[in-house]
């Protein structure tokens, strides 16, 4: 019995010791974060006007477009320039957060805030050399950037650091994070519907319409991925949805569900490495999901091998991809079957 | 023991890195620079100077049942203030050490040395067996380091060599290239030892001849 008070007493008196220095230490040693961003923001010399920086009030902007694979932070303005702290997901070593210019829809620069990438390897996305590739581009003609590793991109592109595409993909998803908000903010996003129209996804010759859907309250039962829009056209709807889960964050995709079936899948937007076989942002593997009659299945599973119509074959080498797909075609089929009296045929 | 005795025996003889192979986790992983060897080192110089004079010092209260719960939370006290005071003085460091600073607690190393060492001797000799211990680990780790970063990255503590930036081999910064620059190292230091010890005997049976 005294044996085990004096261990007990011992251990209590060395944890509440303990615990009362790193209290105090604690004290000594805070982090202001508003005064290590403000100290980050002037270190990095990323805002070169004259007066003194306001930080703006985020949320309430009505965006249409969500942020995907990324976080808007905070936003500091001053003069004609805006100063976004964003960050992006699928670095190799988690999230990295930048700090961006913009001052009349040209990104200025660009500062790495934090991130955790291999030193002389991931670190190399950090440099001039890569980033100045985002800057003094039109961003109302760009409005997002996509990550190649084609020698000759196209001004949309980025071209990735060989042996970091992990890390350039994630400072292309803090970036277009930061474009998103400010297009959304200076009225200049084009609508969703235009950029829907622009791909093949639909070829009706009525106009696409956004139909009025609580989308909040569908989102609130899946936890795989999201609705983000419903339209109708003729014949035919247009869900636009994304998928978690793909090997550098969400995959966005657009499906026509027509008679029950799905006619057409369109990537809409994606983080997944690029230029890369296999693939399974590619018709070969998502034609699997097409003329498969949507009410005798109740969603799609990703197998290896597929013997029934419910079941879409994996592409090996790229299975995160191929389930990120697989979730993003569920959100609309879960949509569709619920609501499948209602819309029009 | 004498107190040059318990110097030699942390940095080189006992060297926790190279001969006791003890700490091999945050080894691998933090060698990716030299500069984080070093920063890695004096962190744990810290946590082991200050965890052995106060397991010392308690050497007799510390009942022998709970001494390992004992030492685990005055370890992890000492990491969690040099964590707080990195974060606030030298954030790039703190980024750069990331995961494996709080990682120091679970650091056999500095449990070993506890057990081992400090709980069984004064403190003069605990503090000093301590530092020995660490600056051992931060010259063991700086110099893996510095191998893995010339010839992973073409670098020398951040400083790009203008001739081996060509010829870098990306594998020694990835972990495969970690365990391959540590077994190399760790030949040439048994090679070298051995053949010290050669020379020892011989030495010593000259001696007894005579």
């Amino acid at each position: 019995m005294k044996d085990i008070l004096k261990t007990v007493l011992v251990l209590s008196i060395i944890a509440l010791i303990a615990g009362g220095l790193l209290g105090l230490i604690n004290h000594f040693t805070q982090i202001d974060q508003e005064a290590a961003l403000a100290g980050k923001i002037e270190k990095t010399g990323i805002y070169t006007g004259s007066d003194p920086l306001v930080k703006l009030a985020l949320g309430g902007d009505g965006v249409s477009q969500g942020y995907i694979n990324g976080e808007l932070k905070n936003v500091f303005q001053g003069g004609e320039q805006y100063i976004i702290h964003c960050s992006g997901e699928g670095g190799y070593g988690g999230n990295i957060e930048l700090l961006v210019n913009i001052e009349n829809n040209l990104i200025k620069k660009i500062a790495i805030y934090a991130a955790e990438e291999t030193p002389g390897l991931g670190t190399k996305a950090y440099t001039d050399s890569y980033l100045s590739q985002f800057y003094n581009k039109d961003l109302i003609e760009i409005q997002k950037f996509a990550l190649t590793k084609n020698i000759n991109p196209q001004t949309k592109e980025i071209k990735a650091v060989t042996g970091a595409s992990k890390s350039s993909g994630a400072v292309v998803n803090a970036v277009n994070v930061a474009i998103t908000w400010y297009l959304n903010h200076t009225g200049q996003n084009v609508d969703v519907i235009e950029l829907i129209s622009e791909t093949e996804i639909y070829d009706g010759a009525t106009a696409l319409e956004s139909l009025n859907y609580n989308i909040d309250e569908f989102n609130e039962d899946i936890s795989y991925g999201e609705l983000k829009g419903v339209f109708s056209g003729e014949n035919c709807n247009i869900i636009y949805a994304s998928g978690n889960g793909g090997y550098n964050g969400s995959i966005e995709i657009l499906v026509n569900i027509s008679d029950s079936q799905i006619t057409k899948i369109v990537v809409f937007n994606s983080s997944e490495t690029p230029n890369r076989t296999p693939s399974a942002l590619v018709e070969t593997y998502y034609s699997q999901f097409y003329s498969v009659d949507l009410g005798t299945i109740n969603k799609f599973v990703s197998v290896n091998h597929s013997t029934l119509d419910s079941q879409i074959e994996a592409v090996t080498g790229a299975s995160k991809s191929s389930t990120a797909m697989v979730n993003a075609v569920n959100v609309a089929v879960s949509w569709y079957l619920e609501n499948a009296e209602e819309v029009e045929q | 023991m004498k107190k040059l005795e318990i110097v030699k025996s942390g940095v080189i003889t006992s060297n926790p890195v190279f001969r006791l192979m003890l700490g091999t986790c945050p080894t691998l992983a933090v060698t990716t620079a030299a500069i984080n060897g070093i920063a890695m080192g004096a962190a744990v110089i810290f946590v082991l100077v200050c965890s052995n004079v106060l397991v010392s010092l308690l050497r007799n209260i510390i009942p022998d049942k709970v001494r390992i719960p004992a030492f685990v939370v005055i370890i992890a006290t000492f990491v969690t203030i040099v964590q707080m005071v990195m974060r606030k003085f030298v954030p790039d460091l703190y980024d750069a050490l990331g995961i494996f600073l709080p990682l120091i607690v679970v650091n056999c190393v500095i449990l070993a040395r506890a057990e081992a060492f400090a709980s069984l001797n004064p403190v003069a000799d605990s503090a000093l067996d301590g530092l020995s211990m660490g600056v051992g680990f931060m010259i063991s780790l700086t110099i893996i380091g510095m191998v893995r970063e010339l010839l992973g990255a073409g670098s020398f503590f951040g400083i790009p060599i203008s001739g081996v930036e060509d010829i870098t081999m990306t594998v020694f910064i990835l972990p495969a290239g970690g365990f391959i620059t540590y077994g190399m190292l760790l030949a040439l230091v048994n090679f070298v030892t051995a053949k010290l010890a050669k020379k020892a005997d011989a030495k010593k049976l000259k001696e007894e001849a005579q």
